[in-house]
């Protein structure tokens, strides 16, 4: 017959250690050296992490710069309320900048869209081809960036995943540029 | 030790439930050799410090005007009206646009953003030694200049008084309305697009504070709210002195870290933040627990009657009280409830507490009771400037996905149950709420400036020194980030 010790429920080298204290005896010890380690390795990610941060805002903003001064070079225009689209569906550098055309007219308001990947050289990005777009709404004021407003697709867009209306829908200008 | 050791006594003649406990004056030894104040420095509770020299006087003067200087430009342009960093507001402040300059652009709101942080970094290391004097008139000036500038930076200020225009004037319920639902008010167009179809998010004791705003019309509810956050950044600023002399750590230099900090004159206060209100009830609270004297009231369990501690109620209603302003004011609670082991706040914290959400249920009804909800969907968000989305590129990630948003909330109850052991067992509970509310900043996918001041004030009293190093940091952090434009064509 076995004697059997009632074991505590807590053990008791544990029970010693969430004992309540009236002071905190980690100061210099290595709880503190070892919480410090991981303050210091933490500080060390964000301050990385912010820094690149940095940067790479910085590359977008270059990027987004390049993109406008080529879609002024190549359209001979300069519209002040030009969009850039990121790639948010797969996260590369492909962007697209649409911007009013030279045949746009108040009641048939197109912009056309230039497709830029790559990267910037000069200050300038390679466009691989383009699109326009009919603007839409009742003011005429909203560019709906969507295969079925997309029309008269050139260079390599349809390559790159673009889907356009052969044909220019009703009350677009055939060659807006 | 010196100042804390007066408080040690005096709280060990305090009856408690539970093993005797120092509160909010035991915690970590500091690191440093700590000299005992002479007794006249106890008794003003300021060190005696050398004056500087004349050199260090001539820098700081510099530092000042650079600060003065950097805070000037940034009201004299925001008063010529609306740009980047300036949103549309109502008049106030005309006067200012016969003074010469131009629209606030983002360039010159961050070189003196820059100027501001730098100067005040280098003004820090030279506080002990600045006449007390200056010191407050630096403050006055540079909160003067804040106080007459429109608002800029935030439009949350015009969501305050949106909500509060929604309740006082309108009828309706700012916990279940929108302030779309008042299109046709004089407040409306101020209100940022992003939270016209969004219930408030603020506390009911906010809320009710609010209300009498509403009926100043819309350009008094803009100038009573500007008021009302300049008293409660005064009010930080002298409890920040008031604990620092009760824990033997230089008033001055606590001032100066808290009273001038740039998210603080910048961001907070020249955005009318009201998270000024909580940290002045977080910061009245802590200020009553470091100085308990053991007059408040007969405290024991003494023959199993149940006595209360009227400094520590107030102090845990007080905390309760914040958490009805803003509910992440509840974050020290538990730490000092952990520390100080006095029944005495439980019972006031709940008395608050119960005493504000019947109130608030009377009120708004049960919307009104719900305090988490605006933090979960605040939680959900994601700001430019959150570390989470900072890290998120770091790693190749385009952004912050659901599944980071569970992590780092998982992170944030690790870092918790942790601080809540180290507490238990003896740690500063003030350094602990410091900790968990820099934790709460930093895991927050929805990062505001004002976020970060809340443990600043606790970070600047705390017997862990680290803390006011992590917090300066994350500080530092924010406004390097914020300088990718300067960078860019």
């Amino acid at each position: 017959m076995s004697t059997v010790t009632e074991q505590p429920s807590v053990p008791a080298r544990w029970r010693e250690r969430l004992r309540p204290r009236d002071d905190d005896h980690g100061g210099r010890g290595r709880l503190y050296r070892a919480e410090t380690i991981i303050l210091a390795l933490v500080a060390v990610v964000l301050t990385v992490a912010t820094v690149y941060d940095v940067v790479h805002q910085v590359h977008v903003s270059d990027r987004f710069h390049a993109d406008l001064v080529s879609w002024a070079a190549i359209t001979g225009r300069r519209d002040r309320h030009a969009i850039i689209e990121q790639d948010a569906k797969t996260y590369t550098t492909r962007d697209v900048v649409c911007g009013r055309t030279a045949a746009s007219s108040r009641s048939a308001p197109a912009v056309v869209c230039l497709i830029f990947q790559g990267p910037v050289k000069a200050g300038r990005r390679h466009a691989f081809g383009g699109y326009y777009v009919l603007k839409s709404g009742r003011r005429k004021n909203r560019v709906k960036d969507v295969a079925s407003q997309r029309y008269a697709c050139f260079g390599d867009a349809t390559a790159q995943g673009f889907r356009c209306r052969v044909t220019a829908p009703p009350g677009a200008p055939d060659k807006p540029l | 030790m010196g100042c804390e050791a007066v408080e040690a006594s005096n709280s060990a003649l305090e009856p408690q439930f539970g093993p005797p406990a120092a509160g909010g004056t035991a915690g970590r030894v500091t690191r440093q050799p700590f000299v005992p104040f002479s007794d006249d420095e106890r008794r003003v509770g300021v060190r005696r410090v050398s004056r500087a020299p004349a050199w260090q006087l001539t820098v700081a003067a510099a530092f000042a005007v650079v600060m003065v200087a950097s805070t000037a430009w940034i009201v004299v342009d925001a008063a010529r009206g609306a740009s980047i960093e300036v949103p549309r507001s109502p008049y106030t402040g005309g006067w200012l646009r016969s003074l010469p300059g131009g629209h606030l652009t983002l360039t010159v709101f961050l070189g003196c953003l820059l100027a501001f942080s730098g100067a005040y970094a280098g003004l820090l290391p030279l506080a002990r030694r600045l006449p007390t004097r200056a010191l407050i008139a630096l403050i006055a000036v540079l909160y003067g200049l804040v106080f007459i500038s429109p608002i800029i930076v935030s439009t949350d200020v015009f969501s305050y008084i949106a909500y509060a225009r929604m309740g006082a004037v309108h009828g309706l319920n700012p916990y279940s309305s929108v302030p779309l639902a008042i299109r046709h008010d004089p407040i409306y167009p101020f209100v940022g697009i992003d939270w016209i179809a969004v219930p408030s998010a603020y506390g009911p004791l906010y809320t009710i504070f609010s209300y009498p705003f509403a009926l100043l019309g819309v350009v008094g509810a803009l100038w009573g709210m500007k008021a009302a956050s300049l008293l409660g950044c005064v009010a930080v600023d002298w409890l920040t002195w008031r604990c620092a002399q009760r824990r033997g750590i230089d008033p001055k230099f606590a001032l100066m870290v808290v009273a001038v900090n740039p998210l603080v004159v910048i961001y907070s206060l020249a955005s009318a933040q009201n998270d000024f209100l909580m940290v002045a009830l977080t910061m009245l609270a802590v200020y009553l627990t470091v100085t308990e004297t053991g007059a408040g009231g007969a405290v024991s369990a003494r023959g199993g009657r149940l006595h209360v501690n009227a400094r520590e109620a107030w102090a845990g209603a007080l905390l309760a009280a914040a958490a009805l302003v803003k509910v992440s004011a509840a974050v020290p609670l538990p730490f000092m409830i952990v520390r100080r082991r006095r029944s005495s706040s439980v019972v006031g914290a709940l008395a608050a507490l119960g005493l504000g959400l019947g109130v608030a249920y009377a009120l708004f009804g049960i919307h009104g009771v719900n305090l988490l909800s605006g933090v979960n969907r605040d939680s959900a968000l994601v700001s430019y400037d959150g570390f989470a989305k900072e890290i998120a590129h770091m790693l190749g990630k385009p952004g912050v996905f659901p599944v980071d948003h569970t992590l780092l909330k998982g992170a944030l109850v690790l870092i918790g149950t942790y601080l809540l052991l180290r507490t238990w067992r003896g740690y500063d509970w003030i350094s602990a709420s410091g900790w968990a509310l820099l934790a709460s900043a930093v895991t927050s996918t929805w990062l505001q400036p004002w976020y970060l001041i809340w443990p600043l004030p606790l970070a600047v009293i705390a017997r862990d020194r680290r803390l006011l190093w992590g917090t300066l940091l994350v500080q530092a952090l924010f406004v390097i980030h914020q300088l990718a434009p300067f960078f860019t064509p």
